[in-house]
């Protein structure tokens, strides 16, 4: 875990209370409030230091280029920014090739080529928050409410329990991640997804599982790679990272409507908020979706007001 | 590193702890969560340092029994300050740590016609008597008004600043870190049970805040961003021998036999797959029984089955 830069007025007030009298108890100071302390000056002349966030995105040098024979550069060395001659772009006449035929260049090979981005279909500054406002349950363990404590007593009603508030926490979840050929182009999506989901919600409290087709149909973990019935503990909140068939070839491994509902409806009877997180428009889902499958749009739009509103009714176990 | 250790020296606070060590040593206890011992790092007292000069809460990082949590009542017992502990559990709330309305008991009281002011049925808790332990005696209440009963200091150690840890902070509802934000950033938080009474720490003498993670979860970023984050490393063979010597005696033999250990536990490479505090209890029940590490030995055999309780095997550990 990287420290976070604390404020600017941290390390003015640390710096002059500790009053530092070497360089390297200076820089660890400023390394211990997230920043790190850069020498400025280039000129050979005394340096002034600057503190940058440690965060702040850096400039480094690319790097060195293979068998070129050369010591490689060092990773921090400085960056010169100074203008480059200009380029002269036009396009020439090159003189031909023996054959008579230009060689074409060839590219990298596909496996030195850089990986591509990746931006999750979540936007990143509310993952956090859409990731604990979905998974969340409601359950009567808050502070006792005494209104219905006093209503019980002047009703000279015995109590069978203390009614306690209700209270939203995360306690744990199941997640279903559909591994069928329509969803392979989200793989990464999904990998991510699960992985944002064990670190907010709890490694320890996250079952992962998954399915092709429908969860009807079995489902496989690491624990169990042969597919078998999914039976969730009563009250547990299930996420599924699928498209409900929507992309799937016609003559492919879509689960039928009823098979959904009929999904739906069991998890409804162990008392399971099931919730569907689809990476299609509203336009594109399925007309007969099942009242008690609640399904989340999953794309950079979709944030705790939307996920609050589709989820809104949500009472607990 | 040199730098003033106006806050924190380790050095000069020593006198202090060896004088209340005078008192409290050779209880024999297993719970090393007294803080009676510690061995610092320059890191983690120039942390100790910063956080003093900041007033920002350290949040400390490290796997089990590295020694997150005894830390906090070390620095305690050397700056003479109140200590107060609240472990964090999934059920904690962010006023759990402030304040407990005990709602039950007022109910019987108007049952039975015995209602008192709301204030009685206020229990103030770590953060509250960190802040400010004269108001958290009074439960809140301002002079003349006086409840009934005072409540009762829960620190063991007395002094004018104070020492907060707030244990396990990852086993909390990812809330419980952001609601205490503004509690921990501007030193105060209001009482709504109490017609929102206000409690505001002296900012010239405010508590020093540990907070201890397991990593079970990601803290939020705004969190991180209002804490120093110290990481203690899993210590190597000799910083091992060292804590043992501190804890248990240190003279010459000794620290051959807490070698011995050390190397029958952490094998060859150095690199350790058990935690201190597993290492102190086979040190101590290896004292105690008069029992030296021979892999062919029964009775070390089962001193090493009871006191690293880990679902792999010893033999795996070692391999």
């Amino acid at each position: 875990m990287k420290q976070h830069p604390l404020g600017a007025a941290d390390m003015v007030r640390a710096l002059a209370t500790l009053k530092p009298r070497d360089e390297n108890t200076r820089r660890a100071i400023a390394g211990m409030l997230g920043f790190d302390l850069v020498a400025a000056a280039s000129d050979g002349s005394e340096p002034d230091e600057v503190a940058q966030p440690k965060s702040s995105p850096r400039i480094r040098p690319p790097p060195p280029a293979p068998d070129m024979g050369r010591e490689a550069a060092p990773v921090e060395q400085a960056f010169d920014l100074s203008p480059q001659q200009p380029q002269d772009w036009s396009v020439k006449a090159q003189p031909p090739t023996e054959a008579g035929v230009e060689a074409l260049s060839q590219g990298a090979p596909e496996d030195r080529l850089p990986p591509l981005p990746f931006e999750p279909l979540l936007r990143r500054s509310g993952e956090r928050a859409v990731v604990s406002t979905m998974l969340r349950t409601r359950r009567r363990s808050g502070p006792p409410v005494i209104f219905d404590l006093v209503r019980a007593a002047a009703q000279m009603k015995p109590l069978s329990g203390v009614p306690g508030s209700w209270q939203d926490s995360l306690h744990g979840a199941d997640v279903l991640v559909d591994v069928g050929d329509s969803m392979v182009v989200f793989g990464r999506d999904q990998e991510w997804l699960t992985s944002l989901i064990r670190r907010v919600v709890g490694d320890d409290r996250i079952r992962v599982f998954s399915f092709s087709g429908s969860p009807a149909q079995g489902v496989t973990s690491e624990d169990e790679p042969l597919p078998g019935p999914y039976a969730p503990p009563p009250g547990r909140p299930i996420l599924m990272l699928t498209d409900l068939g929507i992309g799937a070839e016609p003559s492919g491994d879509a689960a039928p409507a009823s098979e959904w509902r009929d999904f739906a409806r069991r998890m409804r009877t162990a008392r399971c908020h099931l919730i569907a997180l689809v990476p299609y428009p509203r336009s594109r889902w399925p007309r007969d979706v099942p009242p008690t499958l609640h399904i989340v749009q999953w794309d950079r739009a979709t944030g705790v007001g939307g996920v609050r509103s589709v989820l809104g009714r949500l009472s607990g176990a | 590193m040199e730098y003033d250790k106006q806050g924190f020296d380790i050095q000069r606070t020593q006198p202090v702890l060896d004088q209340y060590l005078t008192g409290h040593r050779g209880s024999g206890s297993a719970d090393r969560r007294d803080g009676l011992v510690y061995v610092y790092t320059d890191e983690i007292e120039l942390t100790v340092n910063i956080a003093l000069a900041t007033g920002r809460p350290v949040l400390l990082r490290g796997p089990s029994g590295s020694g997150k949590s005894t830390l906090a009542r070390n620095v305690a017992l050397r700056l003479e300050r109140r200590y107060y502990e609240e472990v964090i559990t999934s059920k904690s709330q962010h006023t759990d740590l402030q304040w407990h309305f005990d709602l039950l008991r007022r109910f019987r009281d108007a049952q039975t016609n015995h209602l008192k002011a709301d204030a009685n049925y206020i229990e103030p808790r770590g953060l509250w008597w960190a802040f400010d332990p004269t108001g958290a005696a009074r439960r809140g209440m301002v002079a003349p008004d006086a409840p009934e009963q005072a409540a009762a200091d829960p620190s063991d150690l007395r002094g004018g600043g104070a020492v907060l840890l707030i244990d396990e902070i990852d086993k909390a509802d990812p809330d419980l870190p952001n609601n205490l934000l503004v509690a921990l950033g501007s030193l105060q938080f209001t009482v709504p049970d109490l017609d929102n009474t206000k409690v505001q720490a002296d900012r010239s003498n405010a508590p020093l805040v540990f907070i201890t993670s397991n990593d079970e979860r990601d803290l939020a970023v705004a969190f991180l961003r209002r804490c120093l984050v110290l990481e203690l490393k899993a210590p190597g063979i000799d910083r091992v021998i060292e804590i043992a010597a501190r804890h248990f005696g240190d003279t010459a033999p000794r620290r051959d036999d807490y070698r011995e250990i050390a190397m029958a536990l952490y094998g060859k490479t150095g690199s350790p797959p058990i935690s201190t505090a597993e290492y102190l209890d086979t040190v101590q029940a290896c004292d105690k029984l008069g029992v030296k590490p021979k892999d062919d030995d029964d009775v070390w055999k089962s001193i090493i089955s009871a006191t690293i309780r880990k679902p792999m095997g010893f033999g795996e550990r070692q391999a």
